[in-house]
């Protein structure tokens, strides 16, 4: 059971909330830099593969 | 040191990475679960803080990863300038949002935390001004990897401020005992041991190591990411190589 939190318990919500929320942010930007990066690089090789053709 | 060399290998990094992905999320979803499960149904409130003590729980780990995140680059550092190891600076390109990450969630909390019980957000006291100076060296560093487009140099320039502020870390440290300050002194990481009851300490040291498990799988991420787009980079150089040979 969920204890009672108390005359603080915004607080302490808020601070959980606020937590979740900057782990939920650097979780996000990590997977979606590697995400970005694999795109990237996929499209550098279509590129490269591409002007090999035309060369 | 023979596995660091190993790992300056981008592929056996890669290997180690898919092998150690999933089971390292696995186990990050879990201390994460204990943890919290501890921090909130199970410790007991605190005799004079009351149930704000529970804010203790994300707190005190985030204080203590932005420290180590921030070490951890400073060894990074040191292999960049005097190693040359190809993968240091890689790592702490890596590393410094999620330190940026951890030191905001310290001080956020901290704030949220002061206010009920010490009747302030903010109080210009040497622990928490030492903290929010960590924050700016942080911001600091990642504003350098992005200033400077030479990957080499940027390096070198980020190794150099890095160990500048290597200096802020001891003063963190010990700022409780130096100067009288509003935050309270040291009560796990201090001679004599930890003056806090198990029932408050182990759900702490859960939601540590839950901390610091995820800070190696996003560490991973994020090296990955790194070392794609550098060979990104280098096709494209190739590429430009190529067009003006033909």
């Amino acid at each position: 059971m969920m204890p009672a939190l108390g005359p603080y318990a915004n607080f302490i919500l808020f601070a959980f909330g606020t937590t979740i929320l900057v782990l939920a942010v650097m979780i996000g930007e990590s997977v979606l830099s590697l995400r970005a990066a694999r795109a990237r690089l996929a499209q550098a090789e279509r590129a490269l593969g591409e002007h090999k053709g035309d060369a | 040191m023979t596995s660091l060399l190993r790992l300056a290998n981008p592929n056996v990094f890669n290997r180690l990475a898919d092998r150690l992905g999933v089971p390292l999320m696995l186990a990050t979803i879990l201390a994460f679960g204990w943890g919290f499960y501890g921090a909130v149904f199970v410790s007991p409130a605190d005799y004079q803080q009351g149930e704000t003590v529970r804010i203790m729980f994300i707190h005190v780990p985030a204080a203590w990863m932005s420290l180590f995140v921030y070490a951890g680059m400073c060894l990074s550092a040191l292999g960049t300038l005097v190693f040359r190891h190809p993968m240091a600076d890689v790592a702490q390109k890596a590393a410094a949002p999620l330190g940026a990450g951890f030191t905001l969630i310290c001080l956020v909390t901290g704030s949220i935390w002061g206010r009920p019980m010490w009747g302030t957000w903010w109080e210009w006291d040497a622990r928490l001004t030492s903290v929010l100076i960590l924050f700016l060296i942080y911001l600091g560093i990642i504003a350098l990897w992005r200033a400077i487009d030479e990957p080499s140099r940027a390096a070198r320039a980020v190794a150099i401020l890095t160990l500048v502020g290597a200096v802020n870390l001891p003063i963190i440290k010990f700022s409780v005992d130096w100067w009288s300050t509003l935050h309270q002194p040291a009560s796990v990481i201090r001679m004599g041991g930890p003056s806090i009851h198990a029932s408050m300490l182990t759900p702490l040291l859960v939601m540590a190591l839950a901390y610091l498990l995820l800070y190696i799988s996003l560490m991973i991420t994020r090296i990955r990411a790194e070392l794609l787009d550098r060979r990104t980079e280098r096709l494209h150089i190739l590429a430009a190589e190529r067009s003006e040979t033909t």
